[in-house]
């Protein structure tokens, strides 16, 4: 950057240069291997790619949208609306819980002479810059394309995409303080996890409760909606204007949610930075030392220790909760899909999909958890015991809370048919495997607070899980129909897994690696690398 | 006495499995360069061998293949008589590695992280449990050993990681930097208790950046520079080494590894 474009050393702006540099940096190693003309050619592609998938998208939006503002019977685009900001808050929260937890640099900034306004402001815009790029990646492709087919007002999803940015993350700011301040810093994170989960979880689930509703009392409740935030309703005015391209409504929205936003900022600038320093070093939360003298017993053998080792660790971790419930509520529209698009279709089989492709996801992200998420992977490696045992009895252990996970339903399917049941078992069991295989076999080092966003080191992966899941959610349908016709997902699986497993970064390390554990390990010798 | 003497000799003494504790043959290491580079070492049984030198001059490299979490690209690795790499198993089943980093799960506490070493290297649960009780006990941690590792300081994670590396026994103890980042009352615990091994007969090999802590408890050490041992000896041997004007193991250091890179450059 010249010279005279860098912001002044120490200042907001020049503090927000420092953040985009670092975000860029770490968005940039996903395209490490392209050289930058590849790099650009790439992002340039990709953007075009997401704009003709909003192309008919758009089309289709396009009369309807005219029509809904000529009839002002705007409740839907409300809906959508606030369920878009529920998002925005929802990833507000998380971003703020983040900044508050996440040491990083805020206490090399903190402990420097920059006002505390300053640094907070900084990072809170960076919070508001990745809620907005979270929904704008979906979303302004489809305004672009909607002002290309001669509706340029859809641009104003711009400016309304960073009100509700601004003030997802004001409201994420402020709940995340208040959390802090009311139950003490080692619940907080928890209990914002938790919110976070919920919020962005709810839109999914009220959809599914609204589809699974019966007809009468779907109308009942979309009048009753469109009383609240109808026609006449100041929320449906303030839409309606911004819809129809008013400019002086767009400005005062976007000048509320800044003077919010700056108000925020300097409200918990102070208690913010007293409180990322306080969490810090906030004492451990684990049980007290006990006052008697008991004397110490052990398990013994390997397997016990390291499946021991494992639950124990998922137990304490109500992080994972939060993750793997948000996970299930994601899952649950397959049931609701299957049920809406065949109306023949019995329950239990619709549920039994669900079943499976839950089983599949939860086997997957556990995996993860085990084998990629090992926080001490050298220790496992100077063991005593070679890295097949050492797998073998990670995979064992995570068995054990996706059976716990799948018997709930699969007890309530039985009460309809033992045999679905029963299918509904085996083909869970089979789907768990093979998607922990493949997470074996492709292993994505990171920290285990980041499962949901596993799936950033590796697309490919993230597309065979997924194929993984949905051929077995279609198993279990044939399985039911003729136990016979498993053969066909198995074929299938079986196939998807012996193309992906040559590609197996474990294979390429070589034999001297596979003596560890290898995907961890490969992590740590391209550290050292660096290092060297 | 020039360097050459002082340089590890190959074969005859130093390579036999009865006094040898580590015995390093022609050990080559690249990454994107050299790290390690033809390195000859012996460790002899019971002694602590204190590995010094710059940063980036091959030691951690050299404990990590020692340890088995890194292959070598040649040269050969033998503890305790046993070929490491030919039979990797045998060799970890007497071997502790406690790297610069704690390898803590913070989840755990003192006593679930020592139970769970222990499973690892299949030691009997009623001799572990005394291990533990012994080694919380000693390290200051039994007041601690029901509260999770989450919320201790650097030094009480080092001394739990530590506990965990001691808890089998091992024959061949190697550490990379144990005493950074410690204070004075912590780091005499880790001191005294690695003499105490030393003294019930098992072989320690550590890298350090205090040259104190090499000075006042190797029994010998050895100096790298961009992977290879520029020599080793008694600290003694090694003043003689650097000439009379060198007086600690600082000026020695600086001496050995300064005219190396004097000759690089």
């Amino acid at each position: 950057m010249p010279r005279c474009l860098t912001p002044k050393v120490g200042s907001f702006l020049w503090l927000v240069h420092h953040d985009i540099r670092l975000s860029w940096r770490e968005f940039s190693r996903m395209f490490a291997k392209f050289d930058a003309t590849r790099g650009f050619l790439v992002a340039a592609a990709a953007l075009i790619a997401l704009h003709l998938v909003a192309w008919p998208i758009a089309a289709l939006l396009v009369p309807n949208v005219d029509e809904v503002i000529a009839t002002g019977q705007i409740a839907t685009i409300v809906t959508v609306a606030l369920s878009v900001f529920a998002w925005m808050v929802a990833q507000g929260l998380i971003g703020a819980s983040r900044a508050l937890f996440a040491r990083s640099d805020l206490e090399l900034l903190l402990g420097s002479p920059l006002d505390a306004i300053t640094v907070f402001g900084a990072r809170a815009l960076a919070i508001t810059t990745s809620t907005f790029g979270s929904v704008g990646l979906l979303v302004l492709p489809t305004a672009n394309v909607g002002a290309l087919l001669g509706r340029p007002s859809w641009l104003f999803v711009y400016p309304v995409l960073v009100v509700l940015a601004l003030v997802g993350t004001s409201i994420g700011l402020l709940f995340s303080m208040a959390t802090f301040q009311y139950v003490g810093p080692r619940r907080a994170r928890l209990v914002s996890q938790l919110v976070a989960t919920f919020i962005a979880g709810g839109f999914v689930l009220g959809v599914q409760v609204w589809l699974l509703l019966p007809e009468g009392v779907q109308a009942t409740l979309a009048t009753a909606v469109t009383a609240i935030w109808g026609r006449e309703s100041r929320l449906a005015i303030h839409v309606s204007q911004v819809l129809s391209g008013d400019v002086e409504t767009v400005l005062l929205i976007t000048a509320s949610s800044l003077a919010l936003f700056a108000v925020t900022v300097r409200l918990l600038a102070g208690p913010f930075a007293r409180a990322t320093l306080s969490a810090a070093g906030a004492p451990a939360e684990g049980r007290r030392a006990l006052d008697i003298e008991q004397p110490l017993r052990f398990s013994e053998g390997f397997g016990r220790a390291l499946r021991r080792k494992e639950w124990r660790l998922l137990l304490r971790d109500p992080g994972i909760y939060g993750q793997l419930t948000l996970q299930i509520i994601y899952t649950l529209p397959v049931a609701v899909l299957l049920m809406r698009s065949n109306q023949e279709l019995p329950t239990g089989l619709a549920v039994a999909s669900a079943v499976v492709v839950i089983a599949a996801q939860i086997s997957a992200s556990l995996a993860w958890i085990a084998v990629s998420a090992e926080e001490a992977p050298e220790l496992l490696a100077t063991a005593p015991m070679g890295a097949g045992h050492i797998e073998r009895y990670k995979l064992s252990a995570i068995a054990v809370p996706v059976f716990a996970v799948v018997a709930v339903p699969t007890i309530g399917l039985a009460f309809a048919s033992v045999r679905v049941a029963v299918l509904t078992l085996l083909i869970s069991a089979l789907a768990a495997v093979s998607t922990a295989l493949l997470n074996l076999w492709h292993p994505m080092p990171g920290n285990r607070r980041g499962m949901l966003r596993r799936h950033q080191q590796s697309k490919l992966v993230a597309l065979v899980e997924h194929a993984l899941a949905i051929t077995w959610a279609i198993g279990i349908m044939l399985a039911v129909h003729s136990v016979w016709l498993t053969l066909i997902p198995l074929v299938v699986v079986t196939g998807i897994l012996s193309a992906v497993a040559p590609f197996s970064p474990r294979r390429a390390i070589g034999s001297a690696i596979r003596r560890g554990l290898r995907g961890a390990i490969a992590l740590t010798q391209t550290r050292f690398a660096r290092l060297s | 006495m020039t360097s050459r003497d002082l340089l590890p000799a190959q074969g005859g003494d130093h390579d036999d499995p009865q006094t040898s504790a580590v015995t390093l043959r022609g050990l080559r290491k690249t990454f994107v360069k050299v790290a390690v580079d033809n390195l000859d070492l012996t460790v002899r049984r019971g002694e602590l061998y204190a590995l010094l030198g710059p940063n980036g001059a091959g030691k951690t490299t050299t404990l990590r293949m020692t340890a088995g979490l890194l292959a070598p690209d040649a040269g050969r690795i033998s503890v305790f008589g046993i070929d490491a790499i030919a039979d990797p198993v045998a060799a970890k089943r007497i071997t502790a590695w406690l790297p610069d980093e704690p390898m803590l799960y913070d989840k755990l506490t003192p006593v679930e992280y020592l139970e769970f070493v222990a499973g690892l290297w299949a030691v009997d649960p009623r001799r572990a449990e005394t291990e533990a009780e012994d080694l919380l006990r000693a390290l200051e941690l039994w007041a601690h050993r029901n509260e999770r590792c989450e919320g201790f300081s650097r030094g009480m994670k080092q001394k739990v990681a530590l506990a965990g590396a001691l808890i089998h026994n091992p024959r061949l103890i190697m550490l990379d930097e144990p005493l950074t980042g410690l204070d004075a009352g912590i780091a005499r615990q880790v001191k005294e208790l690695l003499m105490a091994r030393v003294r019930a007969g098992a072989s320690i090999i550590l890298t350090t950046h205090i040259l104190e802590v090499a000075e006042r408890l190797a029994d010998r050490i050895g100096i790298v520079s961009r992977g290879r041992v520029l020599a080793e000896g008694t600290f003694e041997e090694l003043k003689a080494l650097a000439g009379g004007g060198s007086r600690t193991l600082e000026d020695v250091f600086l001496s050995l590894t300064g005219s190396d890179a004097c000759r690089a450059a």
